[in-house]
C-alpha cells in the first residue's frame, strides 16, 4: 500500500472514531427520554439503539485502520448503522404519537444520530475496497 | 393490501424494517432463515420477498435460487437486502435470481421506490 493510501486509511479510521463518539453522545439524548415514550414498540427501538451503539463502539474504537479493508468488519458496521439509523428514524416518524415532542430535545438528538450515521457511511464508502 | 415477506435473521433489523413497512400500509410476514423463507413463500404467496443474503440454515443466494426454480412461486419478485455492498455482491445476488438489490443501512425512501417499481414491473409482466 502506498504512503498516501495509509494516511487516507488512518484519517478515515480517526474520523470514524470521532463520528462514533458524536453518535454516542447524541444517543444519550434519546436514551434519556425513554421514560417519556408511550409506544411499546418505539420504546424497544431505544434498546436496539443502545445495543447497536455499543457494537459500533467496539467495531470502530478498537483495532487497526486496516480493519476498514475487511469485508466482515465493514458488513458489521453497516448492520450497526442500519439499526441505529432505522431506530432513530422510527422514533422521529412516531412523534408525537409515541409520546415524544416532535420539536423536543430527544427528536433533535435522533435527527443528529441520522446525520451522524450518514456521515459514518460516507466515511466508510470513502475507503474503497474492490468495486464497492 | 400488499404483502411483503422479510427474510432476515437479525432480530433488530427484522423488527425495525417490519415496523417501518407496516407503518406505511404493507402487511408484513417474516422468516428467520433461508429455508423458512422458502417454506413461507410457498405457504403465504407474498407479493414480494425482501431477502437478506447472509442467513443461517440456507443462505439468501440458495433460498433465491430455490424460489426461482419452483414454478409455483418463481413469479414472486425477490429483492436482495444486504450489508454486502460491493458491485460483485450485486452481481452475485442477481445471478442467484434476485430481481433487485438494495443495501443496508436501509434508505427507506429509496427502498419504497424500488418496491413500487418492482411490483409494477411484475404486475405488468403478469398482465401481458
Amino acid at each position: 500500500m502506498s504512503g498516501a493510501g495509509q494516511i487516507s486509511l488512518e484519517a478515515s479510521h480517526r474520523e470514524l472514531r470521532r463520528l462514533t463518539g458524536s453518535i454516542d453522545t447524541h444517543s444519550a439524548g434519546v436514551i434519556a427520554a425513554k421514560d417519556g415514550i408511550t409506544d411499546e414498540d418505539d420504546l424497544k427501538m431505544v434498546g436496539y439503539i443502545s445495543v447497536s451503539i455499543a457494537s459500533l463502539r467496539d467495531l470502530t474504537g478498537t483495532g487497526a485502520p486496516a480493519d476498514l479493508l475487511s469485508r466482515p468488519h465493514r458488513h458489521a458496521i453497516r448492520n450497526c448503522l442500519n439499526a441505529i439509523k432505522g431506530g432513530a428514524q422510527l422514533l422521529i416518524e412516531g412523534a408525537p404519537d409515541n409520546g415524544l415532542d416532535p420539536e423536543g430535545s430527544a427528536i433533535v438528538s435522533a435527527e443528529a444520530m441520522v446525520a451522524d450515521s450518514d456521515a459514518i457511511l460516507a466515511c466508510l464508502d470513502a475507503v474503497k475496497i474492490g468495486s464497492e | 393490501m400488499t404483502r411483503i415477506l422479510i427474510v432476515e435473521d437479525n432480530d433488530l433489523n427484522r423488527d425495525m424494517l417490519s415496523r417501518r413497512l407496516t407503518r406505511r400500509g404493507f402487511q408484513v410476514i417474516v422468516a428467520v432463515d433461508g429455508a423458512a423463507g422458502v417454506e413461507t413463500a410457498i405457504r403465504e404467496r407474498p407479493d414480494l420477498v425482501l431477502m437478506d443474503m447472509s442467513l443461517p440454515v440456507m443462505d439468501g443466494w440458495q433460498a433465491t435460487r430455490t424460489i426461482k426454480a419452483d414454478p409455483t412461486i418463481s413469479a414472486i419478485p425477490v429483492m436482495a437486502l444486504t450489508a454486502h455492498a460491493m458491485t460483485e455482491d450485486r452481481e452475485r445476488a442477481m445471478a442467484a435470481g434476485c430481481d433487485e438489490f438494495e443495501t443496508k443501512p436501509v434508505d427507506i425512501d429509496r427502498l419504497l421506490s424500488k418496491i413500487e417499481t418492482l411490483l409494477n414491473r411484475f404486475r405488468l409482466a403478469a398482465g401481458s
